[in-house]
């Protein structure tokens, strides 16, 4: 409903005084708890488009959680995982290095009406079990559209704030418009890839371009509710700040996979994206775990984090028109100094793969689905 | 020297109406020979409720001698006193004579004040001798007004030196006193104003009405809790705390707004969450528990800008009282505390204004009267000018939000005769912050009271009031796609009858019945025309009549026990139209567990609450400074706010008890001693008290509160449990002045049920968003000179408790998900905070009309960096937000004319 109210921001009010410095709090009581993701849809692993390095299969990943100082979450890679539905069938899944179980089934896919679960054996002797999970059938995406656009941000400059407005492109799709008038519920993955050059290298050069993926460039939780199933009105998935971003400088990509949920499901991200955005003031409402759908078949008190899905899905490669802006991307090269001014070129101008911009995947080969 | 100088600023506005007051009016029949001046003036100031002040040396010697027949007062003050080379000035109801023509320079008139006890020589007759007295007992009764303007001084103390008792004067001003024919010396006072004294020979049943003074140079006016001076210990109320205007406006004030609602947080057992936020809690409870009443009219939200500053006009304002329980039993409605904000009257004889102007708001009240000592007005408003802060504000959404927001009063007062008094109120308050551009808040508070003051005697008073008020919060966005409109609305009628009855000199019975209607509605919610994914959505109107009757006795035992014992019956009816969800039993309550839907038609009783609320509070006076009481209230209520949010949000909204919701039950017990030293110039008291609410409520996990039309199953019903220690010092004259006060106090909450998802912290007590084990206030105010004061405040209290995460794990691209810990296991960092004012008084310049002040205050000194709230990074990083984490200076300048 009316979620968008930002109460948070509120308490913002007399910010012209405000100051944040780091605190501490004691939480070394809290012990490690299985992680779980993951989820099957009813696109069979051959017919998927992935972002990446993306597998096509399906997978479950387990770790534990890790206390907050912490960067990484620690994998478990000693465990059995099986998926199993209503009809007795079990497959088990294979396990790879880093805590990822993979249903090595090309041809695999939920089908609607049966329901599904996977059960985890640990090395420890643990069984935990995912609620059973139905299909939501996937309806087809409406292509992604863009306008232009323009945000405020405020920008740190030497110790002042500034506001400052981004001008960029806002990207959408049609919701599909249905006859039913069940709700329908969508999140959306967003997959970023864009190129890179090493500009001091020349043409031809093996290392001289690049490929980069970042899941995390764009990394807001995208859920909607089309309450009435009615569909067939704009749902804006992200806004890309252009005027200044050198990722869009040759050329950028993302894959839009749009995946229909259950309610229930819809209702974990929703507290994972309440979660994300909440600002901690005292207009916030109490914080809280977030419940997912497994638990430990012998011990209703460990409680296990994550969820098991079952989505529809469907995806789209969407590519930004550059040359449609109102305006001039500018040309900055950081690798070439002014004339007279010495230059120590950082590593990324000899070799696309020292990409310094943050990436999870890069490769120098033009990835099949480039257009 | 400083008391003079006070009655100079009186002459100095009032000269040109000298010899146009009363005293041309009233008349004088009366036959004297040789009689000493002494007693004439005497003879004078009873008859014609006067006050001489002279000088006593000036008229030792002076006789009267002459027959005079209805000349005016003056006239007759002329001819006796000019032959002496005395004239004399009239202000009010004061008459000043002076030596020489315009000499007045170098009057100590005060060091003879005609009234005060000693120097009268002679007691002063009240009744009629009677044949056979005896030890007969009798009743005084009169007035006890402000001299100058005659307004009533509410809950001002007369006190029988010789044995020990007094009563308080009620809301007409009236008080009435039992007591056997005899010679006795009493005493009226009034917090802020100079005490006054009266031998008097008490000889039947008769009348002594009293005018008090604002203490001259107001030298000690940071009084709080006195109404006598040794109320704290006379007193049979416990847990009653009462703070003068004056003591108030003394306080620094952030950004220089005097906010009367805040400035109780001083007080031993009271604490908010956090600065900025509105509301306050009383002994550990909810901000909801606090019955807020102006000039007897519910006020549901007391703050402007979400709680930074109060939304009363101090200028508007007498006093502030605080009941921390249950109060008397004719409050009823509220499980914590009353505050009972009481306005000040329109002055009934002269034409007054003062005001301000400060950083964020301004404001002006002006009185006077319609009819001379029959009717006054006062009216006045405040206004705020915040946009042009928030423009300055280095903030995306701040730039493009504005705030604004103002709240006036009005009141008409009008006596048909001694007996019987109207008093018309009425309130306005409103605020509009609409924040980045797109979502603008609005919340408005509009409320009106009549109230019919009748004395039918001097035991019986009887006061009528009906009472409506609206309080209504509008929330939109004119955005597209998006926009809407969520409007909620309480509207109350009140009708109430109260009666004090005075049978004898050992019982004051109070009794009385009232009834409201309350219409709420939670929310209704239209989409803009473009905002094609949301509905229209009304959730259902709720009404209900809240009633009480009550009945109550303040009995003393004996000189040294005074009990007050009462008892109050309250029912609430919650009536259709309405549909009620049938939920199945025993499963937790969600739409997937709804069974059925009750009908109901209009006016269908759906649901009936009622108890009784037996109220008791008990004195007992160890030896002359030092008491001890007990106190035990019980408490329902029967609405109830609807917040998940730490802090009152401006989208919370209001819900009476249903079906499903059941009112919540306080008892609270406490026990209290108090000592004063010093002549009462010191007093002490240490107070433990306990507290259990049942039915307090919690929300699920994750519910959204707003706009949820199966509220009750996101609701919880539990339990919460209080208990503490206040201590409290206070000094009150001297130069320095000011309390130390300090409070430990848990407040607890415990949610168990069958199922997992309806229990909190795994069923066991856990700590209130307000539990804040330690508080230390102190208070200090140093008069450097006459014109010259300082005044200081320290705060430092335990900081809020809070959830925080405790793990993490990263999810798909989320990189961290954040797991917390269970309800409220962690602390914010500690508060404190140390505030400064000056205040500069004017200087009493003959031609000046205008008086004014300058306050200079600074707020938070040394620029505490306290948090506001701890929030935490999607990385699980935890930081701390000090919100007011500077020292900020401001500036107001106050006047009077």
């Amino acid at each position: 409903m009316v979620r968008h109210l930002k109460l948070g921001i509120i308490a913002g009010l007399f910010v012209l005084t405000t100051c944040i410095d780091p605190v501490e709090f004691d939480t070394s009581s809290e012990p490690s708890r299985l992680v779980v993701q993951g989820y099957i849809s009813d696109v069979p692993a051959k017919n998927r488009e992935t972002g990446g390095d993306e597998s096509p299969y399906f997978k479950v990943k387990l770790s534990l959680s890790s206390p907050v100082s912490n960067i990484r979450d620690h994998p478990i890679k000693d465990a059995t995982v099986m998926l199993l539905d209503d009809q007795e069938n079990q497959q088990e899944l294979t396990p790879s290095f880093d805590g990822e179980y993979f249903l090595y089934d090309e041809d695999f896919k939920a089908v609607e009406g049966r329901s599904y679960f996977i059960r985890i054996s640990t090395a420890d002797g643990n069984v935990y079990e995912s609620q059973p999970q139905r299909l939501q059938k996937s309806l087809p995406t409406g292509p992604a559209k863009y306008r232009i656009d323009s945000r405020l941000n405020l920008v740190e400059i030497s110790d002042q704030s500034e506001v400052v407005t981004l001008e960029g492109i806002s990207v959408y799709v049609d919701l599909p418009q249905n006859s039913s008038q069940d709700p329908v519920y969508y999140l959306w993955e967003l997959v970023p890839t864009w190129i890179f050059k090493a500009s001091l290298l020349p043409d031809g050069h093996p290392n001289k371009t690049c490929w980069v993926t970042n899941i995390y460039y764009l990394d807001e939780v995208v859920i909607h509710q089309d309450k009435f199933g009615q569909g067939n009105y704009p749902k804006e998935l992200f806004f890309l700040e252009a005027e200044t971003n050198t990722r869009l400088q040759y050329d950028f990509s993302v894959l839009i996979r749009q995946f229909s949920l259950n309610k229930e499901t819809f209702e974990f991200w929703e507290d994972i994206k309440k979660q994300n955005e909440r600002v901690g003031s005292i207009f916030d409402p109490p914080p809280f775990s977030i419940r997912g759908n497994l638990f430990n078949v012998n011990d209703p008190d460990d409680r296990v984090l994550g969820y098991f899905s079952v989505v529809g899905e469907s995806t789209q490669r969407w590519f930004t028109n550059i040359w449609e802006l109102p305006y001039r991307l500018p040309n900055i090269d950081p690798c070439r100094s002014p004339p007279g001014v010495p230059n120590i070129p950082s590593p990324d101008c000899l070799d696309c793969f020292r990409y310094r911009g943050g990436s999870s995947y890069i490769i120098n080969v033009e990835p099949s689905w480039w257009r | 020297m400083e008391k003079l100088f006070f009655c100079w600023g009186i002459f100095l506005f009032s000269l040109h109406s000298v010899f146009a007051q009363n005293p041309s009016e009233r008349l004088v029949t009366a036959s004297y020979l040789n009689s000493p001046l002494r007693d004439v003036l005497a003879e004078m100031q009873a008859k014609h409720r006067m006050d001489f002040f002279y000088k006593q040396a000036w008229i030792t010697d002076i006789v009267v001698t002459g027959d005079f027949k209805n000349i005016s007062l003056s006239d007759f003050l002329e001819n006796i006193l000019k032959p002496h080379e005395i004239s004399f000035l009239v202000y009010g109801t004061n008459i000043v004579l002076i030596k020489g023509e315009s000499t007045i320079h170098s009057i100590a008139f005060r060091e003879s004040k005609l009234d005060e006890q000693g120097d009268l020589g002679e007691y002063l007759k009240i009744g009629k001798v009677m044949e056979n007295p005896g030890q007969q007992e009798v009743t005084i009764s009169g007035f006890i007004r402000e001299g100058g303007n005659d307004e009533a001084l509410i809950g001002a103390g007369v006190y029988v030196n010789e044995l020990k008792t007094g009563v308080t004067t009620n809301i007409n001003g009236f008080y009435s006193l039992r007591l056997p024919v005899g010679k006795y010396t009493l005493t009226a006072g009034f917090i802020g104003y100079d005490e006054k004294s009266q031998a008097v020979e008490v000889l039947s049943n008769g009348n002594l009405s009293f005018s008090l003074y604002k203490e001259t140079v107001e030298l000690e006016e940071v009084t709080i809790t006195a109404e006598a001076k040794d109320e704290n210990i006379k007193g049979v109320l416990a847990g009653k705390e009462k703070l003068s205007i004056e003591a108030i406006k003394g306080m620094p004030a952030f950004l220089g707004e005097i906010d009367v609602v805040k400035s109780i947080i001083t007080l031993p057992g009271v604490s908010t969450v956090g600065e900025g936020a509105a509301g306050f809690n009383v002994r550990g409870g909810s901000v909801d528990q606090n019955l807020l009443l102006l000039d007897d009219a519910m006020v549901f939200n007391a703050s402007h800008l979400f709680g930074f500053f109060s939304a009363f006009n101090a200028d508007f304002v007498r006093d502030v009282t605080l009941y921390k329980g249950g109060g008397p039993p004719n409050f009823g409605g509220r499980v914590s505390s009353i505050l009972n904000v009481s306005l000040r009257n329109g002055n009934r004889q002269e034409f007054h204004g003062q005001g301000g102007l400060g950083l964020v708001s301004s404001r002006l009240v002006v009185e006077g009267p319609i009819v001379k000592d029959k009717t006054a007005f006062i009216i006045g408003g405040r206004s705020s000018y915040s946009d042009w802060i928030l423009g300055r504000i280095q903030n995306v959404d701040l730039q493009e939000s504005s705030a604004q927001f103002y709240d006036a009063n009005a009141k008409l007062t009008h006596d048909f005769s001694d007996k019987d008094k109207l008093i018309l109120s009425s309130y306005i308050s409103n605020d509009r912050f609409k924040f980045a551009g797109d979502t603008i808040y609005q919340w408005r508070t509009i409320n009106t009271s009549l109230k019919w003051n009748h004395i039918f005697n001097e035991k019986l008073l009887a006061s009528f009031g009906a009472i409506y008020g609206t309080f209504k919060n509008k929330t939109f966005d004119d955005q597209d796609f998006d926009a809407f409109t969520l409007d909620s609305e309480i509207t109350s009628a009140n009708l109430k009858l109260d009666f004090n009855y005075i049978p004898d000199r050992k019982h004051k019975v109070d009794f009385g019945a009232s009834i409201i209607r309350y219409e709420f509605n939670p929310g209704v919610f239209v989409p803009g025309e473009q905002n094609t994914n949301e509905v229209p959505l009304t959730l259902k109107q709720e009404q209900s009549y809240e009633s009480g009757i009550y009945v109550k006795d303040e009995f003393t035992v004996s000189p040294r026990l005074t009990i007050m014992y009462g008892l109050r019956y309250s029912m609430f009816h919650n009536v259709g139209p309405g549909n009620v969800f049938v939920y199945e039993p025993d499963l937790p309550r969600e739409e997937e567990t709804i069974t059925d839907t009750m009908t109901f038609n209009n006016g269908e009783l759906i649901r009936k609450y009622d108890g009784l609320e037996p109220r008791l509070s008990l004195r007992y006076s160890l030896d002359r400074r030092s008491s001890l009481k007990f106190s035990y209230y019980r408490t329902r209520q029967y609405i109830h706010l609807i917040s998940n949010t730490t802090a009152i949000a401006p989208v919370d909204f209001w819900q009476t008890s249903n079906h499903h919701l059941q009112p919540q039950t306080g008892d609270q017990v406490s026990l209290g001693y108090f000592r004063n030293f010093k002549d009462d110039a010191i007093e002490t008291s240490v107070e433990v008290y306990y507290k259990e609410v049942d039915n307090v409520l919690d929300y699920k996990e994750g519910s959204s509160i707003l706009l949820n039309p199966t509220l009750e199953a996101d609701l919880l019903s539990g339990k919460g449990r209080a208990y503490g220690l206040e201590v409290l010092l206070q000094k009150n004259k001297g130069r320095i002045t000011g309390w130390i006060g300090y409070t430990y106090s848990r407040s607890e909450l415990l949610f168990q049920s069958e199922n997992e998802e309806e229990r909190i912290n795994l069923g066991e007590y856990y700590p209130a968003n307000f539990d804040k084990p330690h508080d230390v206030t102190i208070v200090a105010n140093f008069n450097a000179s006459r014109r010259f004061k300082i005044s200081t405040n320290f705060t430092y209290s335990t900081g809020r408790p809070i959830t925080v995460p405790v793990s993490k794990y990263s999810y798909g691209n989320i990189l961290s998900v954040l797991n917390y810990s269970e309800r409220n296991q962690f602390r914010i960092p500690d508060y404190h905070r140390l505030d400064l004012s000056f205040t500069l008084k004017p200087g009493h310049r003959k031609q000046n009309k205008l008086k004014g002040e300058w306050v200079f205050s600074v707020y938070n000194v040394y620029g505490r960096k306290n948090p506001y709230s701890v929030f935490f990074r999607q990385s699980g990083q935890a930081f701390r937000l000090a919100v007011l984490g500077t020292v900020f200076p401001s500036v107001t300048y106050n006047f009077k004319f």
